[in-house]
């Protein structure tokens, strides 16, 4: 309770230092204050256009993290299986790692629709992430437990279920705070350069262009709401459904 | 001596880790349904003789001839599923043993209030005897045991060898110990 409200007092802290620095700046086309940005965003929520968009700009997202989880999972789990595998796999997540998501959005771009822009970034910057910490989690599994099902001859399927996923279950609840956030800021970089209509990514670039900042910051506090409630959600079904260490 | 059929042959081991010589030249039978004592003071190689039999390891040269066999071991450590329980660390490894029988070989060392916390929450000696219970229910030709009593107060250790011999009664049992008065049973074989 006393972290509760420790946390809550830290939040109004910099909430006042928005206010403040606001006011000394005293110009809404350079930065507007917490109120403002409050009222811009109830403005917006009834404007019909806001809960398409979001809509719009989440199911594209989650789907290319789903599919950049996926991705990056399966290859880890041959690259585990298969030495060749990940020596040939390795090389293709180092690069996708090292190069700018900017580049990758104009590719993605001029490669396909402006639509499918969001979950392809998504899936990119997810999969490496995703990749790289299952990998070194199957690399670190318990190696006593794996001779005890060797031993045992326990089959492929309880050898999943009772050692792999608890070993791995801290590794997927890293890999999903790790490649959300990069998934969601991503996607919305991406809206903003390929101006798929009906996006958050999309009223981002419409109140920069019409130089309403207090709209910008408004779709900026939707974006941290929306990112931080959905991973919150997707942390508490991998904890849920899966067995083993917090 | 009476002549044995060998199930297990271990032929001229020779093992060694990071230079160190671990088994120089050890030679053994060991029968069907024969219980076998491996003694031999900490470091002699009991547990890398059981790891060589149990086709962890592979000796530098000589070698192991097992014919096949199914094994079940108790390990020097637990090597439990930490967030399962009990029942399910016994039924885990064993395909076709349900739930109900494993309780009721768990009631013969465990307390019932015990067999469905997460096995993290057990003590020491309860984990111990999880372990030796799961490896009697597990159907094998041989019974490689490690240790097995260790951490367990004088009373359990005898209850626990009661259960293991009743278990692998026809069958064969080797364990490993420090001293070659500590077991009663079976055909002492020194290491190291």
């Amino acid at each position: 309770m006393r972290n509760k409200l420790r946390k809550l007092l830290i939040l109004f802290l910099w909430i006042a230092v928005w206010q403040a620095v606001s006011v000394m700046v005293g110009n809404v086309f350079v930065i507007v204050g917490p109120w403002e940005t409050v009222s811009a965003l109830l403005r917006l929520m009834g404007s019909g256009n806001f809960f398409p968009s979001v809509g719009k700009s989440l199911v594209c997202i989650i789907c290319g993290f789903l599919a950049g989880s996926a991705l990056g999972a399966i290859s880890a789990v041959l690259a585990y299986r298969f030495r060749v595998f990940g020596e040939i796999i390795d090389p293709f997540f180092k690069t996708i790692k090292t190069v700018p998501v900017v580049s990758f959005i104009i590719l993605v771009l001029i490669w396909f629709n402006k639509d499918l822009t969001a979950s392809l970034i998504s899936m990119t910057v997810t999969a490496p992430a995703v990749y790289y910490n299952i990998k070194a989690g199957l690399e670190s599994t318990d190696k006593q437990l794996l001779e005890m099902a060797e031993v045992f001859r326990m089959d492929p399927g309880r050898r999943f279920t009772y050692i792999y996923l608890p070993w791995l279950k801290p590794f997927i609840t890293s890999s999903v705070q790790t490649a959300f956030g990069m998934a969601w800021k991503s996607g919305v970089a991406a809206e903003v350069i390929g101006q798929p209509l009906m996006t958050i990514g999309n009223g981002l670039y419409r109140g920069k262009i019409n130089l309403a900042t207090d709209e910008v910051l408004a779709w900026t506090v939707a974006i941290v709401v929306m990112s931080v409630i959905t991973e919150h959600m997707l942390l508490l079904a991998v904890r849920k459904a899966l067995p083993g260490r917090a | 001596m009476p002549q044995i059929t060998a199930m297990i042959r271990l032929k001229n081991i020779e093992k060694s880790y990071d230079g160190h010589r671990v088994l120089s030249g050890f030679s053994a039978d060991i029968g069907d349904s024969e219980t076998v004592i491996l003694f031999g003071d900490s470091g002699a190689g009991k547990t890398t003789l059981l790891r060589l039999m149990l086709g962890l390891e592979k000796p530098d040269s000589g070698s192991v001839d097992i014919a096949g066999m199914n094994f079940s071991a108790v390990f020097q450590e637990d090597r439990l599923c930490a967030h399962a329980d009990a029942v399910e660390n016994v039924t885990v490894v064993t395909k076709t043993l349900s739930a109900a029988v494993a309780e009721a070989e768990l009631k013969r060392l465990l307390p019932e209030d015990r067999h469905h916390m997460p096995v993290s929450e057990l003590s020491g000696g309860e984990k111990r005897r999880v372990a030796i219970v799961r490896a009697m229910c597990h159907d094998a030709d041989a019974y490689l045991l490690d240790e097995p009593f260790t951490g367990l107060d004088e009373d359990m250790q005898q209850k626990a060898m009661e259960y293991i011999l009743e278990k692998t009664a026809g069958k064969t049992l080797i364990i490993t110990a420090h001293e070659e008065w500590q077991y009663d049973k079976g055909r002492k074989i020194a290491v190291g």
